[in-house]
């Protein structure tokens, strides 16, 4: 049985870590593997600026910067913004996969132009980021938003009637004005909306952390992990101090 | 039960490993090689046969019962054709492979035999991808797994990939997963053996329920399948 790290960018309690692990349920995983999900420790209250970025990456790191000695055979980021990824690369043997990387360039095995439609327009500044470093921005038709706020914690329920339409109505613009011929959601939070989108989308949608899901198992399978080239090792691993601010931030 | 039709030019070598090795237990590889494929793949004449060859065989696929297609050859011939026509998600080799390979690194090589060289660079191209691409790196004649008098050369020349061109991850141009492994081993850098990744990225779609966008591979107003068929077969 392959075990796969699930880290999720907030903390939070039991109930709320459920509406992240239903992700589980939108996606056939593949034969003899597990995922367990791990909220971080260190968190912004939200992706909207670059000291939540800075929070985002540290958060991260420090949530999974053991995984590969505590016998996890692969990592999945919890998040379309990748925070995180590049540092927990560079010290893991083991695949990492980063939710938004991987959702654009899956996008691209299926059509030449995708739009992301995220909640609100403060999420900008995390795709442009992605898209920069792939040097993919040509390949980017639009980044939309439905003008909603977000919620980490409850993520859509209870305001499917009010959210949905408005998303749909986004997604629409994406593929009518801007030319997208594939959908990506543009959280991991906006799962529960996947199966309304796409059962009423002439496109693909892609949900980006069911995808991370398979992707991990192909990486598993076929042996496949980053480049040491791409994302070089530090000299020395500050796992100690990682931790010893894991703890510093519980008790504030 | 996922059912996944392999498409090729050339039917597999005797003793080609296991194309199922890394799939789920109840997904079924059925490979077809295609009725009459060209000689060679050398040139834009070769390639538009190539791609009415894979056409033809893959066209038919989701009325066989088939869940997807991969299209098992990195030249990705009759690619966009299949997908236009067919609603099942349709992988193609060369495609996925360097997509796949910028989620590992920045940039990747891809070592082909000479007589694939120009298509592979036409498609970096194609797709988009130059900027990402180290290099497309002529390694001679066809190479397999088993090749003892090959390799050291071709761990020469990916080495220079990676020290001379700047890429960071390799990719291959047949299915040759030992080749691969032993690579990587040396290396130390991913080396992404296509056809095995198309399968694996066939499955994972299926697992998803996501096939390629009919906004980007538009379907014909009218089907040929009886003309495409007739013209492929003969010789």
């Amino acid at each position: 049985m392959s075990r796969v790290l699930v880290i999720v960018p907030f903390p939070m309690d039991a109930s709320n870590l459920e509406l992240r692990k239903a992700q589980l349920r939108s996606v056939k995983l593949g034969d003899g593997i597990d995922f367990e999900y791990r909220p971080v420790r260190i968190a912004p209250a939200n992706y909207v600026s670059q000291q939540d970025s800075v929070l985002a990456d540290i958060g991260i790191l420090e949530a999974g910067i053991q995984a590969e000695s505590e016998g996890f055979d692969a990592v999945c980021i919890d998040t379309v913004s990748d925070s995180g990824m590049a540092a927990l690369r560079s010290v893991l043997n083991i695949p990492v996969i980063g939710a938004g990387r991987h959702a654009m360039l899956a996008a691209l095995m299926l059509g030449e132009k995708f739009s992301i439609l995220a909640m609100w327009d403060r999420w900008r500044h995390l795709y442009t980021k992605t898209l920069a470093e792939l040097g993919l921005a040509h390949k980017c038709a639009s980044l939309r938003s439905a003008g909603l706020q977000p919620n980490n914690q409850s993520l859509l329920s209870g305001k499917e009637d009010e959210f949905f339409p408005h998303l749909h109505a986004a997604a629409i613009r994406c593929i009518e004005e801007d030319g997208a011929d594939v959908i990506i959601l543009g959280s991991t939070t906006m799962h529960e909306a996947h199966s309304y989108l796409a059962e009423r989308l002439p496109v693909p949608v892609i949900n980006p952390g069911p995808l991370t899901y398979r992707l991990a198992d192909a990486a598993i399978k076929l042996r496949l992990r980053h480049s040491r080239i791409a994302y070089p090792s530090p000299h020395a691993p500050a796992a100690e101090r990682l931790r010893t601010m894991g703890q510093a931030a519980g008790a504030i | 039960m996922a059912r996944i039709l392999m498409l090729t030019l050339r039917a597999p070598a005797v003793g080609a490993s296991d194309f199922s090795a890394n799939l789920d237990a109840d997904t079924q590889v059925v490979h077809r090689a295609v009725a009459v494929a060209p000689d060679t793949t050398v040139s834009a004449h070769d390639w538009a046969l190539a791609d009415l060859a894979v056409l033809a065989a893959g066209q038919g696929a989701e009325s066989e019962g088939y869940d997807a297609v991969c299209v098992a050859e990195t030249g990705d011939y009759g690619l966009g054709a299949l997908r236009s026509v067919l609603s099942i998600p349709v992988i193609g080799a060369g495609r996925s492979a360097m997509l796949h390979a910028l989620t590992l690194g920045n940039r990747f090589s891809i070592l082909v035999p000479n007589s694939r060289y120009y298509r592979i660079k036409k498609l970096v191209g194609d797709y988009g991808l130059d900027r990402q691409c180290a290099s497309v790196c002529a390694i001679g004649a066809e190479t397999s797994d088993s090749d003892e008098t090959t390799f050291p050369q071709i761990l020469a020349q990916a080495q220079a990939c990676l020290d001379e061109d700047g890429s960071d991850v390799l990719c291959l141009d047949t299915h040759s997963p030992a080749l691969a492994s032993r690579l990587a081993d040396k290396l130390g850098t991913p080396v992404i053996e296509p056809i095995s990744l198309s399968l694996k990225l066939a499955e994972s779609f299926l697992g998803l329920h996501l096939s390629h966008s009919r906004g980007a591979y538009p379907a014909p107003q009218v089907r040929k399948q009886p003309l495409i068929t007739a013209i492929a077969e003969t010789r």
